[in-house]
């Protein structure tokens, strides 16, 4: 009959069995340092003080929820022809990320790319404030705690449409909400970066 | 006086196990009514997104997360826990021993997924699938959880059997997964031992497998005990339940990495990911046979029996989820499905159809053995089945659909990215209606089990059954 | 893919032995008391049956 010896190191060993595969191989096997491109520039590049805030910020509120950050290859679905990427995600696009934050879902687009497709700060910042502004019957939600609503003209507020805050108040973007646009600003996978995915 | 040893004895285990058998199975019921609110709030604002759009700690990327992990970690574990530590006495004929620390380990355990959830939603999620608490958290679970495999295997060392049934090689097995899985993946991923791509491959061979070597397994260990104690007969084949555990243990460690079709890592990785989750066919089909088999001439007991009931419509979800699973792996399949709503009602078949209903089922038979009463009415089980079974099925047919046709626009490139995500609207609001009456089968079942452990229901006599008078010869009762 | 042919083998190797064990097993008659395991769960029977009785 079946001793629980048996069983203990039988559950023991597939699941060591599996971890080997898909935890200790990666780990050592899958490149995990930057590579230096052909105009001598480290890719990838560590992104600057404010759009690593802004990671954190894309982290906490949980924006990977609906959004991936993998451009699928050529060969496989429709990124590439709906301008998502201008080539596949590769492994040396995620060097260094804690976490990577490549997704499962798209109730948004994919933003691999964003900061190449829509590099406007100004967009960004309308689009986080009321994303109906910029992409009409849109269900992502409004990030309105992203501002602050100051009394009074204010040279960093937005141009907002007629009657969406009351007369003599300024929407004015707050720290994180700087950052995080600085974080889709750097959000880039370049073409001119090689290689496989199958190693 | 077999039978008055047998009593003596059975009321030595169950004392033994009362406790904190209880405790986490209350705990578990608070979790489930907790997600439902949060996963309704969640659902609403899919589709209306100005719903509760004011406050950073309301938006969807945290709500969602929130209702992940409280029926994650909260109920579906917390269920799983208590089902295990009420089967292995019963299974081994061993008391279990250390049940103070049990308790104790019950209380750290709401306390921990507590905090969790206040971390999300304050802001502290680690924005990793199925493993959003923080280290520290994560770290606490583990201590718990020992805890229990500790009581659990100490039990089994000391058995009172010559056979250790099918029902404890997985619970058994469990014990050792679960730790090695957690604290893998959480030291791997939150130690800052892994980045990159790495870390994602990590993240999914630990959020498939906790689902395929955690609340699976303790989903068949209730399935191969409630269904032949109910209806009085051993399962149909043996050796078969041995094939399909081996078999589980050996793919299904394999298939995590299919949720990465079509992305940046490896390809070795992915393909074996495929090639396990189409051997996953093997043990599902013995699980589904087995059941079929056993239940042959007994179906017109789901007409009275409120376990078998959740039991066997969590055994059929098994295998239709199951086989979707292995079909929704594949490469032409998930170019159209991954990244859509299909995916989320896939994971809900499998959590809610065949997990949750499977632990209701448990529910069902185990709380009128530990609290001496039986269920306080019919009617509020019925209202439980009814709205879990129609919310469950609405839930997925609204999803897959939608999944499939916001997968098919997504493929076409001349559809503008909007366009698709009104297409999914109605779906959506579909999914929020049917979380609706899910919600109202947990208001129902938390009613009847407070009822229970408060001492409300009528005292131990004859089962609360759905429907009387029906037997297969359709004789009088 | 070189890895993808060597996990996929070692899970068919691990399969066969299995399976190979599990059958001489069988044979070696390991399994006679298959009945009495699978029945071992009725020790308890505290009037539990779900079913209606007359």
């Amino acid at each position: 009959m079946i001793e629980p010896r048996t069983l203990l190191l039988g559950a023991l060993a597939t699941v060591c069995f599996s971890l080997t595969g898909y935890v200790l191989v990666p780990a050592l096997g899958v490149e995990t340092t930057p590579i230096t491109l052909e105009n001598g520039r480290a890719y990838p590049p560590v992104l600057s003080e404010q759009a690593a805030q802004g990671r954190e910020v894309y982290r906490d509120l949980g924006c990977v929820y609906c959004h991936s950050q993998q451009v699928r290859p050529e060969t496989f679905g429709a990124d590439l022809d709906r301008g998502w990427g201008r080539r596949g995600s590769l492994p040396v696009d995620y060097v260094g990320q804690q976490p990577p934050l490549l997704g499962t879902m798209r109730t948004g687009p994919d933003l691999a790319d964003i900061g190449t497709r829509q590099p406007s700060e100004t967009w960004h910042l309308l689009h986080l404030y009321d994303p109906q502004l910029t992409s009409p019957g849109s269900n992502m939600p409004p990030f309105r705690f992203l501002f602050d609503e100051v009394e009074g003209h204010d040279e960093r507020a937005l141009t907002l449409p007629e009657g969406t805050v009351a007369n003599g108040v300024s929407v004015v973007p707050t720290a994180r909400a700087s950052a995080l646009v600085a974080y889709l600003q750097a959000l880039q996978q370049p073409p001119d970066v090689t290689g496989s995915s199958d190693e | 006086m077999a039978e008055l040893e047998h009593a003596q004895l059975l009321a030595k285990l169950d004392g033994s196990c009362r406790r904190p058998v209880l405790l986490f199975l209350i705990s578990a019921v608070v979790w489930l009514l907790v997600g439902s609110t949060l996963a309704l709030i969640a659902s609403i604002k899919l589709h209306a997104p100005e719903f509760l759009a004011n406050d950073a700690w309301l938006t969807f990327g945290r709500m969602r997360t929130a209702h992940l992990n409280s029926v994650a970690y909260g109920w579906a574990a917390m269920a799983a826990v208590g089902v295990l530590l009420w089967l292995v006495p019963r299974l081994t004929r061993a008391p279990l021993r250390g049940t103070r620390l049990l308790e104790g380990a019950a209380w750290a355990w709401n306390g921990l997924v507590a905090a969790g959830v206040v971390a999300i939603l304050t802001g502290y999620s680690t924005s990793v699938e199925w493993l959003e608490f923080p280290l520290p958290i994560a770290m606490g679970l583990t201590v718990c959880f020992a805890v229990v495999a500790g009581a659990g295997l100490d039990a089994l060392h000391r058995r009172q059997v010559d056979h250790i049934y099918v029902s404890l090689w997985y619970l058994t097995a469990v014990m050792v997964w679960f730790p090695v899985l957690y604290l893998t993946a959480n030291i791997g991923i939150h130690g800052g031992l892994l980045s990159g791509v790495a870390q994602a491959m990590t993240n999914w061979w630990f959020a498939h497998n906790v689902l395929g070597l955690f609340v699976t397994p303790i989903a068949l260990a209730t399935l191969y005990y409630v269904l032949p104690k109910v209806i009085g007969r051993p399962i149909h084949s043996y050796y078969l339940s041995l094939v399909g555990f081996w078999a589980l243990a050996l793919f299904y460690n394999w298939a995590g990495l299919h949720h990465l079709v079509g992305g940046p890592v490896p390809m070795w990785a992915v393909t074996v990911g495929i090639v396990a989750s189409m051997m996953m066919l093997i043990p599902v089909t013995t699980v589904a046979f087995n059941q079929h088999m056993t239940m042959r001439g007994h179906f017109h007991l789901l007409r009275s029996s409120p376990s078998l009931r959740f039991v066997v419509f969590a055994g059929m979800s098994y295998a239709v989820v199951s086989a979707q699973g292995s079909f929704e792996a594949l490469r032409g399949m998930s170019e159209v499905v991954h990244f859509t709503q299909y995916t989320v009602g896939h994971a809900h078949l499998g959590m809610y159809g065949f997990f949750s209903m499977m632990m209701f089922g448990g529910y069902y038979f185990i709380l009128p053995r530990l609290t001496g009463r039986e269920w306080p009415s019919a009617t509020l089980i019925r209202v439980h089945f009814w709205c879990s079974a129609f919310g469950i099925a609405v839930y997925f047919l609204a999803l897959t659909a939608g999944g499939v046709q916001q997968g098919l626009l997504l493929l076409d490139p001349g559809v503008p990215f909007l366009d698709v995500v009104q297409a999914t609207l109605p779906w959506l609001q579909a999914r929020s209606w049917a979380g609706l009456a899910l919600t109202v089968a947990h208001i129902a079942f938390a009613i009847s089990v407070a009822q229970m452990v408060l001492g409300l229901a009528p005292a131990r006599g004859t089962p609360t059954l759905l429907a009387q008078r029906v037997t297969s010869q359709g004789g009088a009762a | 893919m070189l890895y993808a042919y060597l996990i996929v083998t070692a899970m068919a190797v691990f399969a066969s032995v299995a399976a190979v064990a599990f059958a001489w097993s069988v044979v070696a008659g390991q399994f006679r008391d298959l009945d009495a395991a699978a029945t071992s769960i009725f020790w308890d029977e505290d009037a539990t049956a779900e079913v209606p009785r007359g």
